[in-house]
């Protein structure tokens, strides 16, 4: 019995290594050309599902895809609504991997992995297929370790505790269902229940009922699930997650509904439709179909209710703050087919991301009424990350002479504004650590904190009207300030002897973060020159 | 914050008291406008018992200054206490601002 036990834990062990190396190498290939073609997919209801079948086969979880799209819907590249109906389409996606699971192939798949592992091992084939023969010896250990658990299952029912077991369940297709959702919560993905469920069936463990009762258990299970991981979320993800949780706790009570119905009225539903697809009684393929009216209910519950749901869920879990600022205001992907446009876009981004400072400044004036400087950064990371990326497939698009100069000027600017959100977001958690009631130094600091304000509100003038004396204005007003602030520290040392040395320490931290900030808004006034004519920087 | 205005036979002076920051700020600046849509030339702010002043300050002594030379005018900073001088070298004021020592050297 143990040598049986060790078998099926190896096998537990080499499926779950297989599902979570498929996702890994496969997001690794193509999650960044996924996450284009989905949003650019999500307006059309039709390649929507097919954009989410895709990566749900790709992730073999819909949770995770829902993750994935959370962080295109945070980013601005589509609405919750347009991503809800993607969700649904994933769980879809997960149904492939549960029929090749119930085709008696495994002869394939052991070539499969040897073919894969040795091509890995020797370093043979070029290295851009490398992720994707990663990602098939890992289909090809799943597959292996599927192979050991039918393994360890065959000889169960000789035994007398698995008999016990039997008579215990006696037949219960209920306790099987309750049995899948909690597995569900445990296991955390479906399809990876349902292959399991298939395995017991094969191994007579389960009755084909049962097996099918377990995967309409994995429905509810993820309602379960999502309803107690999701306290933590807030906002647009959890909307994400409520909504998963809705339509596969609505598919799996509909039908495990059904299956009560057709067992006690006889009437041909669910069971029968699949006994009608597989004519073979003990054929496994009848459970892929029964997973596949499961995951097909979820999509069909989606499509009636994303409309109405969207709304709800708006209302019940609104965009957080950190939400609505992470969110690019002006950049778009249909922008991109107009290389002008989309670089006037992405100048216009840039100038709302350095809108922001001042904001952040003001935290330090009000930091009871204010969004927390540390939510603000990261927003402003990840806007910074989206026109960061934005620019990058500007410049694979082989803009004219007249764009790519542009386009330099305005990765250059990119670069400065990025290094200047770092400087004011480490100043401001300076400060704010250094302003404490009675500070001898608060003198000090609030003369850094008033002159960085004003450096920075100038330097938005230059972005809002073409005016050359704002910018010249800038250019002086950001002049070298070595000597100024040499000066300043000499007298920290000798006059605040109140301060212990820690306190000096970060005056002087704080002192060379403004004048970093001074220098950086000085190379931003000349970015500002070089945007006002790009073509002197590509003849520079 | 309180603004005390003179007039001087070459000037308008405006003597600011107290503490300018965002909520005082647009008062200074209407009455700065005021006084440059009177026909004024030269705007003295005499600074002396100025408190404190925020960046909202800074940029209506800003926007001050551009106004007055646009109208062919000027505008003059003067006696500055030690902390409004400090913000004012911070911030680059002193390369860019015509700053005296006292109202008699600004007339």
């Amino acid at each position: 019995m143990s040598e049986l036990a060790a078998l099926f834990l190896a096998g537990l062990a080499l499926f779950f290594h297989g599902v979570s190396g498929i996702r890994t190498h496969l997001q690794g290939l193509t999650s960044r050309r996924l996450r284009r073609q989905l949003a650019a997919w999500s307006r059309r209801p039709l390649l929507a599902g097919a954009g989410g079948f895709l990566f749900g086969a790709v992730t073999q979880s819909s949770t995770a895809v829902a993750f994935i799209l959370t962080s295109l819907v945070s980013g601005g590249l589509m609405s919750v609504a347009h991503a809800l109906p993607i969700v649904a389409w994933a769980n879809l996606g997960t149904v492939p991997l549960v029929f090749f699971a119930s085709l008696n192939a495994h002869l394939a798949f052991l070539y499969l992995l040897g073919v894969a592992g040795l091509a890995l091992a020797f370093d043979l084939g070029p290295a851009r297929l490398r992720p994707a023969l990663s990602a098939l010896f890992h289909v090809g250990l799943l597959f292996l370790g599927l192979q050991l658990m039918k393994e360890a299952f065959a000889p169960l029912p000789s035994f007398e505790g698995f008999r016990e077991l039997a008579a215990f369940i006696q037949g219960s297709a209920l306790a099987t269902f309750v049995a899948g959702a909690l597995l569900r919560v445990l296991v955390q993905s479906s399809s990876a229940i349902a292959v399991i469920a298939i395995a017991l069936a094969h191994g007579g463990l389960l009755s084909l009922d049962q097996a099918a009762m377990m995967m309409f258990g994995t429905g509810a299970g993820v309602g379960l699930s999502i309803f107690l991981l999701s306290s933590n979320l807030r906002g647009v993800p959890r909307q994400i997650a409520l909504y998963q949780a809705l339509i596969n706790g609505v598919s799996g009570l509909a039908l495990c509904t059904l299956y009560y119905v057709e067992h006690y009225s006889g009437a041909p539903l669910v069971l029968s439709l699949s006994a009608a697809l597989a004519p073979s009684p003990d054929s496994p393929v009848r459970l892929a179909y029964a997973f596949l009216f499961l995951q097909s209910t979820a999509v069909l519950a989606a499509l009636v209710g994303s409309r109405p749901a969207a709304a709800w869920l708006a209302r019940l879990s609104p965009p957080t703050d950190e939400q609505d600022l992470s969110r690019p205001r002006f950049i778009s992907n249909e922008a991109l087919a107009d290389p002008d446009s989309a670089l006037e876009l992405a100048d216009k981004e840039q100038v709302a991301l350095l809108a922001q400072l001042p904001a952040q400044l003001d935290t330090l004036r009000q930091p009871a009424a204010a969004v927390p400087p540390a939510v603000r950064h990261r927003a402003a990371q990840t806007v910074a990350a989206e026109i960061h990326a934005y620019l990058r497939e500007l410049a694979g698009q082989s803009p004219d002479a007249q764009a790519s100069a542009r386009l330099l000027a305005l990765e250059q600017r990119h670069a400065l504004v990025v290094s200047l959100t770092d400087t004011i977001h480490d100043f401001t958690a300076a400060l704010a650590r250094l302003r404490g009631p009675g500070s001898a130094s608060a003198p000090l600091l609030d003369s850094l904190l008033e002159s960085l304000d004003t450096l920075l509100l100038t330097a938005l003038d230059t972005t809002r009207a073409s005016d050359p004396d704002d910018l010249a204005l800038l250019l002086r007003l950001t002049a070298d300030r070595g000597d100024l602030m040499e000066r300043l520290r000499r007298q920290l040392l000798a006059s605040e002897t109140a301060l212990d040395h820690a306190q000096k320490s970060d005056l002087f931290y704080v002192t060379g973060l403004f004048e970093r900030a001074v220098w950086l808004l000085r190379q931003f006034a000349l970015a500002q020159q070089a945007l006002a004519n790009p073509a002197a920087v590509t003849q520079t | 914050m309180e603004i005390t205005e003179t007039k001087q036979p070459t000037a308008t002076v405006l003597a600011l008291a107290g503490r300018l920051d965002g909520l005082a700020s647009p008062a200074l600046e209407q009455r700065i406008d005021a006084t440059l849509a009177s026909g004024a030339k030269v705007l003295v702010l005499d600074l002396s018992a100025l408190a404190y002043v925020s960046s909202a300050g800074l940029r209506v002594f800003l926007s001050a200054a551009k106004k007055f030379k646009t109208a062919g005018g000027r505008a003059t900073f003067v006696a500055l206490p030690a902390s409004v001088r400090e913000v004012f070298e911070l911030s680059g004021f002193l390369t860019v601002l015509d700053v005296r020592a006292d109202l008699a050297s600004a007339l």
